[in-house]
């Protein structure tokens, strides 16, 4: 019996103060994804911007508060991208991924880092190694598929006597990517997109140490390789596409927490991360004949909490966190780059009281920051001082129904590309910031009629967000500058929808669905032809459908996403539109029957079934019909020691 | 079980094709329409997609994607410039590469001249024609010759960094190369090419960032040097054609420069930094102001773009590029700068060129 060492609960949705919604191993493995991006394309109230392919930017905003609201945590501790404010998705496979969680706006924990609470939402990955167990793991999978697809990873744990256990796992993924599309003149279906190849690699190591007086020591180190070709737009007449984007992420994080008091805890973190951008396009027409970009960012992290129990029900915590993070350019074109720093102090006091039928949870954020410049003019230093508040009741002591109901005010930081962009930052810019409202009824039911368990979400929301930060053209086309000038209000209604019925032995059945309203218009400009425009590529519907099927050997995922129309820039005419689409995938996997230590599976997928020819971003067609087979192995060996 | 999962999949179509249906939009299909009667060719360079638009002066009504109208196909990615010659018109599309011909009374395609047949492409930018050649400059550093009878690309000179307008006088052409794309290290000279010889004889250092010019008809060009944006200005260059030396200059901001009937106009669009945008007419003699505001009436535009003039009656044609991301607009002003007419382009999005049908 595998026995969770530090297993992070998941989260129970239906009684959460805070909406969350999650997709566990099991989910994840009949989703056909492969990436983290196009997992949370299955979310409610998210938009995934998709580039295409494998090796196409995929970004995600959530309740259109914009991608740089969004924190993307791994394994508790935020990941950050002080350039660009925005993480590419598409860069995080699920191979090594156990839940996946999104949170409007930050989970109700108190033993958390006071960075985790700035954000208006907060998705969370955790690794496999969140779920270890005693003992000693090899697992292997490969996988293959359409357009040079090619995918092996491997996947070790060894738990040593006295409480520590390492566990590793290495991946690679190899593609060509050149997908046929439908060519948008012509409409010859044989056209190919070129340009798109993709190689990446990445190794994760990770260290766990139970240690006697009760306290957990945890350590991970990641790297990550990517060179991949960016297939660009689509231009008509046009197929010359060059460009080159090489990147490398290393990041290494270990916290420590441990019972100091019988009812308090304290937490510490620490983590360093090194990201280098390279970028190259072999075609500019300058007299070098190419342009390069070759960005490098580093951030030091660290972090300590102190969380108590005041009374049964009631606790509080407290956060400080500082981290500085810089941003140099080295590349013969660099010309005057501002090669920025800038340190950032947070505060955090959370409340959490949970007692009986009600559920409260409090936290006060204070941001402090302070910029330097190699060249230029730094922007000033910011004070911020931030609030939520969210709270859930059950209607009646043994009702399945809750009410919830929360605020937060979240700003953002202008990012380094706001401030220091060459001739397009502006370092007179002022922060952005959003309020968020919702107010939400969740319901769960176990086991009544043939249901194991059903449970359904509703959530009303509505967002502001204020001083926008947008790019707008200064004296033509090529200058353009960043200005606080955006102003979006935000309505939107979230419904997700989950049941499990049929017994053990038997066909068992689980249903997910989703749906998404979003109305998220352009306040900024009362003269502009925007002005109460829907936000560009913001759908005013969407919504997913997951079945899974589980007898004997066999388990089988079907799995639709469904979007509306929207338009590609805010005015509504024929030219703008980007039409509504619909895919709908399958998935089979088959147990070979092997004795339950060692086991071996067989999966097949089927992608975009009907061969829909789509787009999420106009010019950027997304692959076609495409299909992946595979095969895995996972050996147990049981290890009997009383650690 | 089985009967279960059925009608869950026909419940889970049904809403799915329902949802589908209520959440979709269709395009129009072409149709073409008659020959273009006497009216106006907007070209929009688009935020993606350029669109040519069609306004019958006559009845006032706008076609919006004329072309697609009339061929069943779409121009492309950012046409930067259109002009008439003879009885074609040449829509020079930039990021898509070709020169598009067109029969200049019925709107219908003749030819794409490729221009991305040189790996990897030579990006055109502006137009000019002369003596049944046409000129076609490109980022790629050169200026290409269009026989406009063939419609084939007969010669390819080199000139300076990443060309941008040009002008005739007498039997010389003069290229702008801006060099915009070595920034910070911009070009500051005209090309000079023999019309006869078709060979680049030289060239005229004018100040950094030479992007617009317009030549009169005594002999004489004015180009826009555009600076660097950020510590050198602007300036106004003027240049005997004749002997090839700058014999005047002074610092103005300006983006568009069009000689008619003794004056400069100029445009300067500077929406967003405080200073006022508008149209004003200045004296070749030394640049100084003829008018602080050519528009006369209290017409306002956002964002002027594009300046064309029809020398037929002196009326100024200014396009409107708004906040760049919205369907443009067209105005229309008699020689006195009083509004007559003006229209949306919609969907055109930044249209910079105005084309006449007479």
């Amino acid at each position: 019996m595998p026995v969770k060492v530090w297993a992070a609960k998941p989260v129970m949705e239906a009684n959460a103060a805070i909406p969350v919604q999650q997709l566990d191993q099991e989910t994840l493995s009949r989703l056909n994804s492969l990436s983290v991006a196009d997992a949370v394309k299955y979310f409610s109230g998210v938009v995934v911007k998709d580039y295409g392919g494998i090796g196409g930017l995929k970004t995600v905003s959530v309740r259109s508060l914009g991608a740089n609201h969004t924190g993307v945590m791994y394994d508790g501790l935020m990941m950050n991208d002080a350039q660009a404010g925005q993480t590419d998705l598409g860069r995080f496979s699920l191979d090594n991924i156990s839940l996946i969680q999104l949170f409007n706006p930050h989970q109700p924990a108190l033993l958390q880092p006071a960075r985790n609470f700035s954000y208006g939402a907060v998705l969370s990955m955790m690794s496999r190694v969140e779920e270890i167990s005693n003992d000693v793991e090899l697992a292997a999978k490969i996988r293959g598929g359409s357009f040079g697809f090619f995918n092996p990873s491997i996947y070790f744990a060894q738990p040593f006597k006295g409480g520590l256990s390492v566990s590793g796992n290495a991946e690679m993924q190899v593609t060509d990517g050149d997908y046929p599309f439908r060519d948008y003149e012509t409409g010859d279906a044989s056209v190919r997109r070129i340009n798109s190849d993709v190689r990446n690699y990445r190794l994760e190591t990770d260290l766990a140490y139970q240690l006697k007086d009760s306290g957990v020591l945890k350590a991970k180190v990641y790297f990550y390789d990517d060179k991949r070709g960016l297939p660009g737009a689509v231009v008509l007449y046009n197929r010359n596409a060059g460009d080159r984007l090489n990147s490398r992420l290393f990041f290494t994080q270990a916290s420590w927490q441990n019972k100091i008091a019988p009812r308090s805890q304290l937490k510490v973190s620490a983590k360093y991360t090194a990201d280098q951008k390279y970028y190259l396009d072999p075609n500019f027409p300058n007299s070098a004949g190419k342009i390069e970009n070759d960005f490098r960012q580093r951030e030091y992290y660290i972090s300590a909490v102190y969380a108590s129990q005041l009374a049964e029900g009631l606790g509080f915590s407290l956060a400080s966190d500082y981290q500085y993070n810089q941003l140099r350019r080295n590349d013969p074109f660099a010309s005057g780059f501002a090669n920025p720093s800038r340190g950032i102090l947070m505060t955090n006091l959370a409340l959490k009281y949970e007692r009986n039928r009600y559920h409260l949870f409090g936290n006060l954020l204070f941001t402090g920051t302070a910029d330097k410049v190699a060249t230029g003019k730094a922007a000033k230093p910011y004070r911020e001082l931030t609030p939520s508040l969210a709270a859930s009741f059950r209607l009646t002591a043994h009702s399945p129904l809750r009410l919830r109901l929360s605020y937060k005010r979240i700003f953002r930081l202008p990012t380094f590309d706001d401030l220091y962009y060459t001739n397009v930052g502006n370092t007179s810019l002022s922060p952005e910031y959003a309020h968020c409202y919702n107010i939400g009824v969740t319901g769960q039911w176990q086991q009544q009629h043939y249901f194991q368990r059903l449970f359904f979400t509703v959530d009303m929301y509505y967002n502001q967000v204020r001083d926008k930060i947008l790019a707008l053209p200064r004296q033509n086309l090529f200058q353009w500058s960043m200005q606080n000038i955006g102003l979006v209000n935000i309505k939107g209604t979230d419904l997700a929808v989950q049941a499990d019925f049929g017994k053990s032995g038997r066909v068992q059945t689980s249903v997910q669905l989703s749906y998404s309203y979003q109305d998220a218009r352009d306040f900024s400009n009362p003269s502009s032809l925007l002005y109460k425009t829907q936000l560009p590529y913001t759908p005013k519907h969407s919504g997913s459908v997951n079945l899974g099927f589980s007898w004997k050997a066999y388990t089988i995922g079907y799995n639709v996403l469904l979007s509306s129309y929207r338009y590609r820039a805010g005015e509504p005419n024929n030219s703008n539109l980007v039409k509504e689409w619909a895919t709908q995938d399958l998935s089979v996997r088959y147990a070979l029957p092997r004795n339950k230590n060692f086991k071996v599976q067989i999966l097949a997928e089927l992608n975009n079934i009907f061969d829909q020819q789509y787009e999420i971003i106009r010019y950027y067609p997304m692959p076609g019909r495409n299909f992946r087979v595979g095969i895995s192995f996972s050996k147990k060996v049981k290890r009997n020691h009383n650690a | 079980m089985k009967f279960q999962f059925n009608k869950l999949m026909a419940v889970f179509m049904i809403t799915g094709s329902l949802f589908i249906q209520s959440c979709s939009k269709d395009d129009p299909a072409p149709s073409p329409v008659t020959s273009a009667a006497k009216g106006l060719y907007v070209l929009s360079e688009g935020g993606g997609d350029s669109k040519l638009g069609y306004y019958n002066k006559t009845t006032g009504a706008f076609l919006g994607d004329f072309f697609y109208q009339q061929n069943g196909s779409n121009l492309g990615q950012i046409g930067n410039d259109m002009i008439q010659y003879g009885g074609k018109s040449y829509i020079v599309m930039n990021t898509t590469g070709n020169v598009t011909v067109i029969d200049h009374s019925t709107g219908l395609l003749l030819r794409r001249i490729n221009f991305v047949n040189v790996v990897p492409g030579r990006l055109p930018r502006y137009a000019i024609a002369h003596q049944g050649k046409v000129f076609v400059s490109a980022q790629d550093g050169t200026v290409s010759v269009i026989d406009t009878a063939s419609l084939d690309i007969t010669r390819t000179i080199n000139v300076g960094a990443n060309p941008e307008e040009m002008a005739i006088s007498g039997d010389k052409l003069f290229v702008t190369n801006s060099g915009g794309f070595n920034f910070p290290d911009y070009d500051s000279t005209l090309s000079v090419i023999n019309l006869n010889t078709l060979v680049e004889t030289g060239k005229i250092r004018v100040g950094i960032n030479p992007q617009k010019i317009t030549a009169d008809e005594n002999g004489n060009l004015y180009v826009v040097a555009t600076g660097d944006y950020a510590t050198v200005p602007s300036s106004i260059v003027k240049v005997n054609a004749a002997t090839e030396t700058v014999i005047f200059r002074a610092d103005t901001a300006v983006s568009t420069i069009r000689y008619y009937n003794n004056a400069l106009f100029v445009t300067n669009d500077f929406p967003y930094t405080g200073l006022s945008s508008n149209v004003r007419m200045l004296r070749t003699s030394d640049f100084s102001n003829r008018s602080t505001s050519f528009i006369s009436d209290a017409t306002a535009i956002a964002t002027p773009y594009g300046l064309d003039i029809d020398e037929n009656n002196g009326d100024v044609y200014i396009t409107d590029a708004k906040d760049f991301v919205v369907s443009g607009e067209v105005f229309c002003f008699d020689k006195l700068g009083k509004k007559r007419f003006s229209f949306s382009v919609s969907p055109g999005v930044n249209p910079n060129s105005v084309v006449f049908i007479r």
